[in-house]
Formats: structure tokens, C-alpha cells, sequence
């Protein structure tokens, strides 16, 4: 069997440091981090995560602090660091460490944990793209059509078992020449069931009370929902998720689009509540 | 409308593993290529069959939900002649 191994496991033996004293170690001596977002480019960027171990165990919690440190892999000296703040996914049950870097350049960076107490994890990579796939904070808003409930039936419209009307009420260019905040989410609830995709159209929903005042979109991924030959994939792929679209190269994303239409929030794969709160 | 192949007409698993995804490359629709770490800790780059489902419902994408959520994911997969081994089958593990 073909096995690969990262340059960087190589070398994880050489960036091990000592920082615990006699504190029992965060992490076992197994657990790695891996970076789990994957649209990320030069500028201020958002990364998130994850630790766990070989057997799927996830780790972190938001009892144990760590700093997340950022170095291109080139330039092992030129390092940033900032404390990782912890995200549920699933409260109580998975979740992610955030932290917000400045990428001063493309290319593949590493990114570490250095926990509280215990050794310094491997790091993981990451791809810093010189142009996101996606549009970028402070990109103007791609306009394109979604459909809405004044055309389509639910099951046309979403794979949401309890859908909110309220997002389904206005297509997005109507969002967008309403002069008023919108909150784009692209999901597939059906579709993307685990731990990261639901629970953040959710979320979104439990949020969308809180303010009156702003369009709330969700695109379902997918289209043709209710064709009998129906499948998930690129041939059915919605529109607006798409190159002509907004260019997901992943899903769940949530999109922040001010008065004037420009992005001014992105999240990928997963986001916590204080998150949207900060964007709107 | 073409229709996405069945990688379980065309070829037979020779092997299967399970593990954490740790990468996954392609865009949305279109996993090129994705890693999976094995419980000895090693790497393997598993490119999906076309038309590949993840446990056969749900899109090959759903595999950048188990890197977030950490789930272990099981392969099945054949070795191709260059070495490249092609994902036949993926699920929960």
C-alpha cells in the first residue's frame, strides 16, 4: 500500500518543546492538530483547528488554553501567535479552536499547537491562497438568483426538515438592493448530517430573531431536490454555490453581506454564535 | 442526463482502512484527493472513483465533514498500476 508521509511529520520531532513543568500534559502524547478549513488567503484570515488522535478521538475544550503559532514553511523564524479560542461545534461533544492570522504571503504555512501544559504538537499545513475561491472580506457580493418560496415549494427549496421562512422569503440580488445587512447561508442539512454542517443552519436560525432588520438567505447546495433520478453531485449543484456563483470549493458557509454589499464576514465549516453577533 | 458511474460495477476492493481525514482537495462537487491518517500514523492519499458516494447516499464532499468533525471514516480501495490508490468505497467507520 501507498503511504505518503508529510514533510512536516519528519520534522515534528525537531519542533517538540518542553512548557508543562510538572502540569499534567493537555494532550496525549499521540494527538495532532489539522487545520480544518481550507479557503484561506493572504490577509487576515480565520483557521480553524481541530485535535484529535489517530483513532478519531477529538480533543480541546474550552478548559484548555492554547496559542496557535503561524510560519510560512520556509521561514520557519518569521512566526505569529495568537491564543486559540474555542469553538463547539457540537456543545460539549466536538469542537475547534479559532484564531484569526495575518498571511503576508501564499503558500503553504504550518500551523501549531502549543498548548498550556505538555509538549508542542506536530503542526499542521495549510494552502494560503494568493485569491480565495470564494469571495474575501471586502469583496462586493456576487448576485445571483435564488430561489424563493413565492416560486418553489419547500422541498424544491431545502433539504432543512424544519425550515424558517423567513429565509426563503427574498432572493438574494433582493437582499442585496435592500439596503439593509443580509446573512448568506449555503448548507445541505440532508445531506451533510454529522457534526459540522447541520447544527450551523441551525444556529442561524436560533440567531435570526435577534435582528429584525436583516435579510437571512439559505441557498441549499443542491438543486433538482425533488427529481426521481436525484443525486448530490456536481451535475445537480445549485447555481449560486457554483463557478458562476459564489465558488465554494467546501460546504457549510455563512457569508455576512453589509448594506452596501460588500462581504464583510466569512466563515467556513463551522462558527460559533458570538462570532455572528461580532460580524452584524 | 449523464448518470454518475457505479465504482461497485467496475472494480472489486482490495483493501480497506480506517482513519481520521485530515485533507481533502477539489472543490465543492469534486473531491479530487483525500487523506486519511492511519492508527500507526501514517498518510494515505486516496483519489474517490468517479461518481463516488460517501456511504453511497451522501455527496464524497461529506468527507470534509468528518475532517471537521473528526468521525473516522472507513475505505475500501484498489491500488491502481502508477501506485494511486482509488477510493471504491467510504462511510462511517
Amino acid at each position: 500500500m501507498h503511504r505518503r508521509m508529510f514533510p512536516w511529520l519528519a520534522v515534528a520531532g525537531l519542533l517538540v518543546s518542553a512548557c508543562g513543568g510538572s502540569a499534567e500534559p493537555s494532550f496525549p502524547e499521540d494527538s495532532f492538530g489539522i487545520v480544518a478549513n481550507r479557503d484561506v488567503g493572504t490577509g487576515s484570515s480565520r483557521v480553524l483547528v481541530g485535535i484529535l488522535q489517530p483513532d478519531g478521538a477529538r480533543l480541546g475544550s474550552p478548559d484548555i488554553s492554547v496559542d496557535l503559532v503561524a510560519n510560512p514553511i520556509d521561514d520557519p523564524a518569521d512566526t505569529q501567535s495568537a491564543p486559540g479560542i474555542f469553538t463547539w461545534i457540537i456543545e460539549d461533544v466536538v469542537g475547534l479552536y479559532r484564531v484569526e492570522f495575518e498571511f503576508d504571503r501564499p503558500g503553504t504555512w504550518e500551523i501549531t499547537v502549543q498548548p498550556e501544559n505538555g509538549d508542542t504538537l506536530a503542526p499542521a499545513a495549510v494552502n494560503v491562497l494568493e485569491e480565495t475561491f470564494s469571495p474575501n472580506i471586502g469583496d462586493r457580493a456576487p448576485v445571483v438568483d435564488t430561489p424563493t418560496l413565492a416560486e418553489f415549494p419547500y422541498a424544491e427549496l431545502t433539504t432543512d426538515p424544519m425550515p424558517d421562512p423567513r429565509f426563503y422569503e427574498i432572493s438574494l440580488p433582493d437582499a442585496l438592493a435592500s439596503g439593509r445587512p443580509t446573512v448568506l447561508v449555503f448548507s445541505t442539512p440532508a445531506y451533510c448530517v454529522t457534526a459540522a454542517c447541520g447544527p450551523l443552519l441551525d444556529l442561524v436560525k436560533s440567531m435570526a430573531d435577534d435582528y429584525p432588520d436583516t435579510n437571512f438567505v439559505h441557498v441549499e447546495v443542491y438543486t433538482g431536490l425533488t427529481e426521481p433520478d436525484f443525486q448530490p453531485d456536481p451535475a445537480h449543484l445549485a447555481p449560486a454555490a457554483g463557478l458562476d456563483g459564489w465558488s465554494l470549493p467546501s460546504e457549510p458557509w455563512v457569508f455576512v453581506i453589509n448594506e452596501n454589499g460588500i462581504v464583510t464576514a466569512r466563515f467556513e465549516g463551522a462558527m460559533a454564535a458570538d462570532e455572528l453577533r461580532a460580524a452584524l | 442526463m449523464q448518470q454518475p458511474a457505479d465504482p461497485a460495477n467496475q472494480l472489486e476492493p482490495t483493501g480497506s482502512v480506517e482513519g481520521v481525514v485530515i485533507d481533502v482537495e477539489g472543490t465543492l462537487g469534486a473531491v479530487s484527493s483525500f487523506t486519511v491518517r492511519l492508527s500507526d500514523g501514517t498518510d494515505a492519499i486516496f483519489v474517490p472513483v468517479d461518481g463516488l458516494l460517501f456511504a453511497g447516499t451522501a455527496p464524497i464532499d461529506h468527507v470534509r465533514d468528518h475532517m471537521v468533525s473528526g468521525a473516522p471514516v472507513s475505505v475500501g480501495y484498489t491500488t491502481l498500476a502508477d501506485g494511486t490508490l482509488s477510493a471504491l468505497e467510504v462511510g462511517d467507520a
